[in-house]
């Protein structure tokens, strides 16, 4: 190899340029888990509250937004969810990162998943599909909305003020756009 | 003024008349269904079927002698409905005639009415992706007339009116009978019923369930749970603040 073959390194920017796609970008890099669990989290809340807090305004136009983006996507989460949690509990870097709190939030998302499916459970599909989780669930579901709606505020409060994954969450897209800026 | 109807099991012959004035009335398909060992039929509540006549065998050993029982099942109509209580948007009202009524255009299918209510009446299809539920026939109320499947009934087991009439006359046919009164009076699901019952058997035995007066959202910390949002917010913000001031410091 001549010297003249070599390739120009290009300039290296430091501190590198932070933005939201360089950093689902590099979350895709290194845990796709990490990426769809962030991005359903995101998505599911904003949806939920979104619910929940216009519904009165909104009424029917959030059909499909409650179908698709809250119950599909919802669905979606639920079976990560566990691949997620061991990933977090088996990883000895992760397990190191993690705080009393966040053993917290995920006791709470963990009450969100059933009561969420406790809720879906009332599908046909699932009635002729898997008639024992029906069964199984059938004597949480009269409470179950009301479980799912009251823990995503407690979690809310909890996580922010604590702090846990929610303040994690507010704190990181606050520092993306102020990076942003500044860059 | 808030109505009531009074479901006499004693007077029920099980002839169906109200299943079909309702299927009538509200223009609602019939169903292909198959003949069940306890001759229900159809079997359960649907989207499409509002009210049924529920078939009930009572067996005596004492005596070794059986007793048919005859149930009209449909919403309740209660008082402070948990349906109502749980839907998100708003797509479940009370009227002042006392019918509580899926408004279908409104609703986005999130299940939560059937979860909520204890006697499992909101329907789901899951096609439409909505749910729907007898009405008490809030137009025709409004008309003046009475409900279709009370209109329909021969035996006058339904019997249509205002409410305190017709605890009146729940209270007046127990003493008759000896019986028993569920929806009011004696008990009171989610503070009482728009459908009141009476029996010569405990409307227990027939299926009915015990219902507390409350339902799970009428605790406080349930209904105002979007409180917990302010301190959530407040308190988000305050660490929001107090990080970038360190940060600024630390510039």
């Amino acid at each position: 190899m001549t010297l003249s073959k070599i390739k120009e390194v290009k300039e290296f920017e430091y501190p590198p340029k932070v933005t939201l796609t360089g950093v689902l970008k590099g979350l895709w890099q290194t845990s796709k888990l990490d990426l769809l669990f962030h991005s359903l989290m995101a998505i599911l809340l904003i949806t939920g509250l979104a619910i929940d807090l216009l519904g009165g305004f909104l009424g029917g136009a959030l059909a499909p937004i409650r179908q698709i983006l809250h119950g599909y996507l919802g669905a979606v989460f639920t079976i990560i969810y566990p691949f997620y949690l061991i990933k977090i509990l088996v990883t000895r870097k992760t397990r190191m990162l993690m705080t009393g709190i966040n053993y917290l939030d995920f006791l709470l998302y963990t009450v969100l998943i059933v009561t969420g499916v406790a809720v879906a459970s009332a599908n046909q599909i699932w009635v002729d599909t898997l008639p024992w989780l029906t069964d199984a669930l059938s004597g949480l579901r009269q409470y179950a909305p009301a479980i799912h709606t009251v823990t995503t505020y407690v979690w809310l409060l909890v996580s922010t003020l604590l702090p846990g994954g929610f303040l994690h969450g507010i704190a990181t897209a606050y520092l993306i756009s102020i990076k942003g800026e500044r860059d | 003024m808030e109505y009531a109807v009074l479901v006499d099991v004693t007077k029920c012959i099980g002839c169906r008349g109200c299943q079909v004035s309702c299927k009538r009335w509200n223009d609602l398909p019939g169903e292909k269904t198959s003949l069940q060992t306890d001759w229900t039929n159809p079997p359960t509540l649907s989207y499409d079927t509002y009210t049924h006549i529920q078939f009930k065998l009572d067996y005596n050993q004492s005596s070794d002698t059986t007793t048919w029982h005859f149930l009209n099942w449909r919403c309740m109509h209660c008082h402070n409905p948990a349906c109502l209580d749980a839907c998100p948007v708003d797509a479940i009202v009370k009227t002042s005639e006392g019918a509580v009524v899926i408004q279908t255009e409104k609703c986005i299918g999130c299940k939560y009415c059937i979860s909520a209510c204890p006697f499992g009446i909101p329907q789901w299809n899951a096609q439409l992706e909505k749910v729907s539920k007898c009405h008490m026939c809030f137009d025709r109320i409004h008309d003046g007339k009475e409900p279709a499947c009370v209109q329909a009934c021969p035996t006058d087991a339904l019997e249509f009116g205002e409410r305190t009439t017709i605890i009146q006359k729940a209270i007046q046919r127990k003493t008759k009978i000896n019986g028993y009164i569920y929806g009011d009076v004696d008990n009171k699901p989610l503070g009482g019923t728009g459908f009141i019952y009476v029996a010569d058997v405990p409307l227990q035995s027939l299926g009915l369930p015990d219902v507390s007066e409350q339902t799970s959202l009428d605790i406080p910390i349930m209904a105002n749970s979007k409180l917990l949002l302010v301190p959530a917010v407040a308190g988000g913000l305050f660490y929001l603040a107090a990080w970038r001031k360190r940060r600024m410091e630390e510039e």
